[in-house]
């Protein structure tokens, strides 16, 4: 009998122990999924505390109060390690920046001055055909210096990650008008064909940046392209998307930099005059927008063609009940 | 005697510059360094054209414009350093009539120039028969021609190219345009202006996507190029 009764006693407390014992686990289980569901360092002692309130050993404070030192060593490890890949990322950047401006605007900057002194030079004998021709030589390069400096400001805005687009309903024809217009001087001895098709559905996009996407494709198919090529500039819909493709002829990109031409700084070649700042400016504002930008090559008609993607809004709004067509 | 204008500008390379420039085509320059000193040249030289800085040390130059809205209906433009049409909208909100953004081409400037000076004639009795390159159109009579042959519009279209023949020359934004011709319930309704002026593009253009009539400013609005008349 007394066999049975301490049994039966000695059970009840076993089963009394391991549900105390499950009830701490479930505690403690629920307690670390709390604090893993923290949102920084400061939310992480908030939990912490939190989950402490009611215990009164304090060897188990003791023991959180070291694994939390333990974590916030490594997370301070982690910022600064982080911090110094950023800062040495802009260092870079830097310096980057600065050898471009010194290369790029020299030359450009070197033609407007000795054009300019010239012009300014009392005792040179000039007839009209050279004062002509100095001056147009100042306009021109004045212009590309002007391109650089807009090149840059771009560069240095999408670094800082200021780039707020100002979206508004735009029509693709518009743009391409307004780019092919800007880029009219760098276009002059190039067969410009431009075919948009019918019927494109308006793009919720920034204007500016995307005309400046254009304008940097276009000017860059000219540079790379000598007189007498074809450049294409053609808008069509597919699917999803707008596609818009700017090719031309008399060119080529080597298989292994078709994606390195979008990289900051990169130039397509020592002789070529620039800042290796427009492809990748054309990137970063296409990311911007949600679309996305390839160069791919032509072999068949000797040439290099870049398509844009623009994703086709599903909310364009109808033309309404008030129009007269 | 000539035609005056007041510049309002602080960089005295600047003003050098606009004033040999401006003197070369003809006009009476007369300079003012600060806001305050602009307002003042208005006021006693009476100008036909002001062009006003942005960027000024005493105040800022969409306050000057305001100032000279309050009593002047001087036609003003506008000299932006900044590249953000935001600054540029603002200002043509506040009453300017058109804007350059810095750097300039001086040819452009001059165009701008002309358009005010035309403008304001204009304001004393407008021209019926309006002519840029092909294009003619006949306000009197309502009847639209490219190189001679007649275009037909619809009264819409009319409309639009009826308010861009009215500021031949300056530029409107798409807010303008939007009240003009659609009325001021539609002030925001950007897609009916980019359709329509897509489609008058159609009808009036030689080549829709490459215009030479009716420009874009990008992010701003458009204007109605004044060519010579072929």
């Amino acid at each position: 009998m007394w066999g049975l009764g301490l049994a039966a006693v000695i059970s009840a407390l076993a089963l009394w122990h391991i549900r105390r014992m499950r009830a701490r686990y479930e505690a403690l289980l629920s307690a670390a999924r709390e604090i893993n569901a923290a949102t920084g360092p400061e939310d992480v002692r908030r939990r912490v505390a939190a989950c402490l309130t009611g215990i009164t050993d304090a060897r188990v404070h003791a023991a959180v109060a070291a694994m939390l030192a333990v974590a916030e060593d490594r997370e301070n490890l982690r910022a600064e390690a982080e911090n110094a890949r950023v800062l040495a990322g802009t260092e870079k950047f830097r310096a980057a920046l600065l050898s471009s401006v010194s290369h790029d605007f020299r030359t450009p900057l070197g033609t407007i001055i000795g054009a300019a002194t010239t012009l300014a030079s009392s005792d040179a004998a000039l007839d009209e055909q050279t004062r002509a021709s100095l001056t147009g030589m100042i306009v021109q390069a004045a212009g590309r210096l002007n391109r650089y400096v807009r090149n840059i400001l771009d560069v240095t805005t999408l670094q800082a990650g200021g780039l707020r687009p100002s979206l508004d309903w735009v029509d693709l024809e518009d743009v391409a008008g307004a780019a092919l217009a800007a880029v009219e001087d760098a276009l002059t001895d190039r067969v410009v064909l431009v075919s948009i098709a019918e019927g494109l559905p308006l793009l919720r996009l920034d204007f500016v940046l995307i005309e400046r996407v254009f304008t940097n494709l276009l000017e860059n198919a000219a540079k790379f392209s000598p007189p007498g090529a074809v450049i294409e500039l053609a808008a069509e819909q597919r699917g999803d998307w707008v596609e818009v493709t700017v090719f031309n002829t008399g060119s080529d990109i080597a298989p292994d930099a078709l994606d390195k031409v979008f990289d900051r700084f990169f130039r397509g070649g020592s002789e070529i005059t620039g800042t290796g700042l427009g492809l990748a400016i054309c990137r970063g504002f296409m990311t911007a927008h949600g679309g996305a930008i390839f160069a791919e090559r032509d072999r068949a008609r000797g040439g290099v063609r870049f398509r844009l993607r623009f994703p086709v809004a599903e909310d364009m709004p109808g033309m309404g009940h008030s129009e007269d067509e | 005697m000539n035609d005056r204008i007041v510049v309002v500008e602080d960089d005295p390379q600047m003003r050098r510059f606009l004033k040999t420039g401006l003197e070369a085509h003809g006009y009476e320059v007369a300079e003012a360094k600060t806001g305050r000193e602009g307002l003042a040249a208005i006021v006693t030289r009476l100008p036909e054209v002001v062009l006003l800085d942005l960027a000024l040390p005493d105040m800022e130059g969409t306050e000057v414009l305001a100032e000279i809205r309050g009593w002047s209906k001087v036609p003003v433009i506008v000299l932006s350093a900044r590249t953000q049409s935001d600054e540029k909208i603002k200002a043509l909100d506040l009453g300017a009539n058109d804007y350059v953004t810095k750097p300039f081409d001086m040819g452009e400037l001059m165009a701008r120039v002309r358009a005010a000076m035309r403008q304001k004639i204009a304001d004393k009795g407008a021209e019926p028969l309006f002519v840029s390159g092909r294009l003619k159109v006949d306000l009197l009579r309502r009847v639209v021609t490219v190189g001679g042959a007649e275009v037909r519009l619809s009264p819409r279209e009319y409309e639009l190219l009826k308010v861009l023949v009215v500021n031949a020359g300056m530029v409107m934004t798409h807010p303008m345009l939007l009240r003009e011709v659609w009325g001021p319930a539609q002030a925001e309704e950007s897609t009916y202006l980019r359709i329509f002026v897509g489609r008058l593009r159609h009808k009036i253009e030689a080549d829709p996507a490459r215009p030479k009539l009716i420009v874009t400013e990008p992010g701003v609005g458009y204007r109605l190029k004044v060519l010579a008349e072929e």
